[in-house]
């Protein structure tokens, strides 16, 4: 290994706290100039973990995600200078953070956090309109629906997408709010639309219509899908919610984008 | 580009960057921060760079090292330098990443006869895939290293002669620098070579909590301290007009109070325009 290896190695080691071989490096670790080296990726790590957090910071606060976030920082630090990337782990870490553990549904806020990330920062795609729509029943049967590259889906096995939503910020939940909770499954749906992430709760069957529309299924099956999981499911209703999120890709052949993504 | 003053953008001053009229005002931004697939910060960086000129530069590439650039990043980088057209690119003369590890700061290292071998490759590397030269940016400086076979003013003037890269002659990094390490900033930038400095760049700094002005550490998060400014005038009556940036990254304030240090640089400038 040549000397510059050696010593970034040794310094990078003493940036997180193991400094064994720093003296053979030729410098000092318990020095004040290191420490501002050391603060600096602190500061960095912490603060970027805590920005892509925004929701998680509003339900346990700034000093409780600040510690959190240094644990996070020991076993997982940011792997890319994309900091607005950094933290994809950090939902599978708080549920197993014992701190955590009297908030089961903290995990999966995380999940979501970070898929408005992705919903944020994916491509760009022209959005479907409804009246690009077969009209006759069968034609509209056989449509594939494509998803906007930004649509982004999830399903738990409790509120965590009212929590979420409720507590997202600038979102303020009231008491009240926050009292009309429902324990129960749920899923969400994430889309960008008009430059901004928006959001639908997603009831079970919902969540198996959109997920069967991302496995290429032609409507007709997406639709029956649905029904198995309620008899009741309104798929009307839900597609009316969907062009309105503008949840669907416009189709290559029509997409003034084709070509660019 | 005409050597005019500019500001580092942040996103929560679009409206009122995008909408400034100020004669010669541009933009600096960290590629990184764009380095997505699609949405609004593309689009927002779309919009300011149809009202300004626009400068990339970078923290990520970490020259400093023996690995070459990480083709991905540099991928991304190209990609946005291709379609933003950014006036000019920079990096920094330093080190942040190692064994896939970011540490979110630019670090480091013994400025010997090996490194500048690799620093110079690797700024080779970026500028072919690029197609395009770089500045490299001198960093500030926090601990003496021992095994140094070059003063920073020769390793960067022989980065310049090696790659036919630029310098970004960061001020307020050669004032905590010579602070810290004990040297002259005034000489230290009379020593730089005038011809390859392309832009240069101001910003706040602070006194360590402890330590108070013995270690001082690079915030932007301040004002422009006034030996800065000072520093300034001396390079400008040097070297003539260079692009200046204020940077500010830490307590931002609005637009326009950035704007009053973004248009005394402005005015520093102006002195020493030729016919001024």
């Amino acid at each position: 290994m040549s000397d510059l290896a050696k010593f970034q190695e040794a310094f990078a080691l003493a940036l997180r706290g193991q400094a064994g071989s720093a003296c053979n490096a030729g410098f000092a670790a318990d020095t004040p100039g290191f420490a501002v080296y050391k603060n600096n990726f602190t500061k960095a790590s912490i603060d970027a973990l805590v920005a892509n957090y925004p929701t998680i910071e509003r339900l346990v606060g700034s000093e409780w995600l600040g510690a959190c976030a240094h644990a996070f920082l020991e076993v997982c630090p940011p792997s890319s200078p994309i900091l607005a990337d950094y933290g994809a782990g950090f939902a599978d870490f708080l549920d197993g953070f014992e701190p955590a553990a009297d908030m089961p549904y903290l995990g999966s806020v995380a999940r979501l956090e970070r898929l408005w990330f992705e919903a944020h920062a994916a491509a760009d795609a022209e959005p479907m309109s409804v009246a690009a729509l077969p009209r006759d029943g069968e034609g509209l049967a056989a449509t594939r629906l494509r998803l906007h590259p930004s649509v982004r889906l999830a399903f738990f096995d409790q509120p965590a997408a009212t929590i979420w939503r409720l507590n997202r910020p600038p979102a303020d939940p009231s008491d009240d709010d926050l009292a009309k909770i429902v324990w129960r499954a749920e899923g969400l749906l994430l889309v960008r639309s008009g430059g901004e992430v928006r959001s639908r709760v997603l009831s079970a069957p919902d969540h198996r219509f959109l997920s069967l529309c991302a496995a290429g299924e032609p409507l007709e099956g997406c639709a029956t899908g649905a029904l198995e999981r309620d008899p009741t499911f309104d798929v009307a209703a839900l597609l009316a919610d969907l062009f309105e999120l503008e949840t669907f890709a416009a189709s290559p052949a029509t997409s003034p984008l084709t070509g660019d993504n | 580009m005409t050597a005019t003053a500019g500001l580092g953008f942040k996103p929560q001053h679009f409206e009122a960057a995008v909408a400034a009229t100020v004669d010669g005002l541009w933009f600096e931004v960290h590629p990184e921060n764009y380095m997505v697939q699609g949405g609004p910060r593309l689009a927002m960086l779309e919009a300011l760079r149809t009202t300004h000129p626009l400068s990339l530069h970078g923290v990520g590439l970490s020259l400093v090292s023996e690995a070459r650039p990480d083709q991905a990043h540099l991928r991304r980088l190209k990609d946005l330098v291709d379609r933003f057209e950014p006036f000019v690119v920079s990096e920094h003369l330093a080190w942040s990443v190692w064994a896939d590890v970011y540490h979110g700061d630019l670090l480091p290292f013994s400025r010997s006869r090996s490194a500048l071998d690799a620093v110079a490759c690797n700024i080779d590397i970026t500028q072919e895939c690029l197609g395009r030269t770089i500045l490299v940016e001198n960093p500030s400086l926090y601990i003496a290293l021992p095994g140094h076979d070059f003063e920073e003013v020769e390793f960067l003037s022989e980065l310049v002669r090696r790659s036919g890269c630029g310098l970004l002659a960061d001020i307020n990094n050669v004032y905590i620098s010579a602070s810290n390490l004990h040297f002259d900033p005034a000489a230290y930038l009379d020593a730089l070579p005038a011809t390859a400095i392309a832009e240069i760049h101001i910003a706040g700094h602070a006194p360590d909590p402890e330590l108070g002005t013995k270690l001082l550490i690079d915030t932007h998060g301040t004002a422009v301290a006034e030996p800065v400014w000072d520093l300034l005038d001396h390079l400008l009556r040097r070297i003539g007009p260079r692009p200046v940036l204020v940077e500010r990254d830490e307590n931002i304030p609005e637009f326009a109070s950035l704007m009053v240090e973004r248009d005394r640089a402005a005015f520093a400038l102006a002195a020493v325009q030729p016919g001024a």
